[in-house]
């Protein structure tokens, strides 16, 4: 019964994503696409408005959730069924390949509800943040202290929206949530790939990643971090929508990359200085075309983010513990290197995607470069330099930041064989196609 | 040369991601099935051994509003431990020789042990009495059980 509560739940999710890219406009024509962007949309969004309800001081309440989605689905008439229905046409090679990725994804959901939660950090912080607010019937500043974490709130308050409508806490339920990052991060990959390279190339590289050791054992549900998969969906999905606002420059396109932004900040904070980068470049490109109207769409970043940070100033949460006491350790050069170098080379859990990824970023320098593989590339490497710099500064011993290389990597994991197919298929020629 | 490369790197990810499937649907997926047959109590019990079952015991045995020391030899049973205790709050002592000081505090209701080594567990639980007779510091009630101590203040 649970189960089918949550599932009820992620459907309202979708719906709730669907009309917000409704009303931005956000072209639908892409089914698959449209379902996987609405739950990560849908879940963000949700979050971000319990911590405002738990701002104002209102307790998070069942009854009035319920009644709230269905005025909601009454007040927007959603025919959801009737509306998007799938057409697929595969020839036999794609219809071998689909079905590949759907065992996969019945797997990954089987594994994923077989047994409670293995990942230790799961229990220390992701749903122990969950179940403080569940019990508390909203955001607790209680955790900051308790828990010595000052972690973003878009997973744990979904997980306890969840909670708060099933009437209990039931920890294994809630992670068909990573499950289904899973699945909406397949179908945006593969509709990404779609569009640039057709079925059969798009069925092939979402196998290759979905297969990358089931993206890290789910992201979280056994190894890597809890809500590192999370975190390489909005990844995956910032970068692309800046991709197609570089080469559009529709306003829509950014109003939904911000939005995109600040969930992805939210998340997680390794989230933050990737969605910086993001901006930084959507400034860029505002200055250069001179889109004075498309500047005032920064502040559905800056908004959300500054109100959470006044939150967590307020509460006497700063990041002075990390970077006061710190200075830049060189002797951590040699073993940084030396273990990022044998993360890439760990084929039994990465498989090949760093040699490939290697192999193309040569490709690239060498052939010629399309803007889309130069904006994807600079991410990657801006981020990989965010990481290194953070062993490299923060006082926490270097054999700590050892073991989470492979979450970090996670993070980058879709966006990096993004580049290897479109480098692959020198996708100049491409640019045009998004 | 590169573009070859990399077509050989991809074909041998694709067998490799190939055989992943035939692991998981051949050898992992049957190996799984005997879980279906426990309930969700059993499957946490085999997932965390006998720390659950104390945890569990520590939940009965005392309000929702206690505060403990934990005392444990190892640290990431305090993390599940934390979790599976909420809303009762707990802090991780290291070793019996700072207890007395927290315990001064009058902050605590009760004090709760979990060791992995039973021994070392039977050791650090006559400590405790030996100090709380140096401190004159009162002890209303100590429960044994097999998984672990628990003492209410």
């Amino acid at each position: 019964m649970d189960l089918l509560l949550v599932l009820f739940h992620f459907i309202i999710t979708i719906i709730f994503g669907l009309i917000i890219l409704k009303i931005l406009k956000f072209s639908q024509n892409n089914q698959i696409e449209t379902i996987a962007v609405s739950y990560g949309l849908g879940i963000g969004l949700i979050s971000i408005i319990l911590f405002l309800i738990s701002f104002l001081d209102i307790k998070w309440d069942r009854t009035i959730f319920t009644i709230g989605i269905f005025i909601f689905l009454f007040f927007f008439k959603v025919n959801f069924l009737g509306r998007y229905s799938f057409n697929f046409k595969f020839n036999l090679i794609e219809k071998i390949l689909a079905t590949l990725i759907l065992l996969l994804f019945i797997f990954v959901i089987f594994e994923g509800q077989i047994r409670p939660l293995y990942a230790w950090d799961g229990w220390a912080t992701w749903l122990f943040i969950s179940k403080i607010f569940y019990i508390s019937e909203g955001v607790n500043n209680f955790y900051f202290r308790y828990l010595g974490t000052d972690y973003p709130f878009i997973i744990s308050n979904y997980i306890s929206f969840l909670y708060t409508q099933l009437g209990h806490i039931n920890d294994k339920a809630v992670l068909l949530v990573f499950s289904f990052y899973y699945m909406a991060t397949g179908f945006f990959f593969y509709s990404a790939v779609k569009i640039k390279l057709g079925i059969t190339k798009a069925l092939i590289f979402t196998f290759l990643l979905l297969s990358t050791s089931e993206l890290i054992r789910h992201g979280g549900r056994f190894e890597a971090g809890h809500v590192d998969l999370p975190l390489a969906f909005y990844f995956f999905v910032g970068i692309i929508l800046l991709v197609r606002y570089y080469i559009k420059g529709y306003l829509r396109t950014l109003f939904l990359l911000q939005f995109i932004v600040v969930i992805m900040s939210l998340v997680k904070n390794e989230g933050i200085p990737f969605a910086l980068f993001i901006e930084i470049m959507v400034l860029k490109q505002i200055i250069s075309k001179k889109l004075l109207k498309h500047f005032y769409s920064l502040f559905i970043f800056i908004i959300p983010l500054v109100i959470w940070s006044l939150y967590k100033f307020q509460n006497g949460v700063f990041v002075n513990n990390y970077f006061n006491e710190t200075s830049f350790h060189f002797d951590r050069t040699e073993i940084i290197f030396i273990s990022v170098f044998n993360e890439f080379l760990n084929i039994g859990r990465w498989n090949f995607i760093w040699i490939s990824f290697i192999i193309s970023v040569f490709l690239y320098l060498i052939y010629r470069r399309s803007k889309e593989a130069s904006i994807v590339l600079s991410a990657l490497l801006f981020q990989l330099t965010v990481y290194l710099f953070i062993f490299f500064l923060t006082p926490v011993s270097i054999s700590e930041h050892i073991k989470i290389i492979d979450r970090l990597l996670i993070h980058l994991t879709p966006l990096s064989l993004y580049f290897v197919a479109i480098t692959y298929y020198n996708s100049k020629k491409y640019d045009e196609k998004i | 040369m590169l573009r070859k490369s990399l077509s050989f790197v991809l074909i041998l990810w694709f067998l490799l991601g190939l055989l992943k499937v035939g692991y998981y649907y051949l050898l992992v997926l049957p190996s799984e099935f005997p879980l279906l047959l426990l309930s969700e109590e059993e499957k946490r019990k085999v997932q965390f051994g006998e720390e659950y079952s104390f945890f569990k015991k520590v939940n009965s045995y005392t309000p929702e509003n206690s505060n403990m020391l934990f005392l444990t030899d190892n640290g990431k049973i305090y993390f599940s431990g934390r979790y599976f205790v909420y809303p009762r709050k707990v802090t991780l002592v290291e070793s019996t020789g700072g207890i007395i000081k927290l315990l001064k505090r009058n902050l605590y209701t009760h004090i709760i042990v979990f060791y992995s080594n039973k021994n070392e567990e039977r050791k650090t639980i006559e400590e405790i009495q030996r100090l709380k007779l140096q401190n004159s510091i009162e002890i209303e009630n100590t429960l044994y059980t097999k998984n672990g101590t628990i003492i209410k203040i």
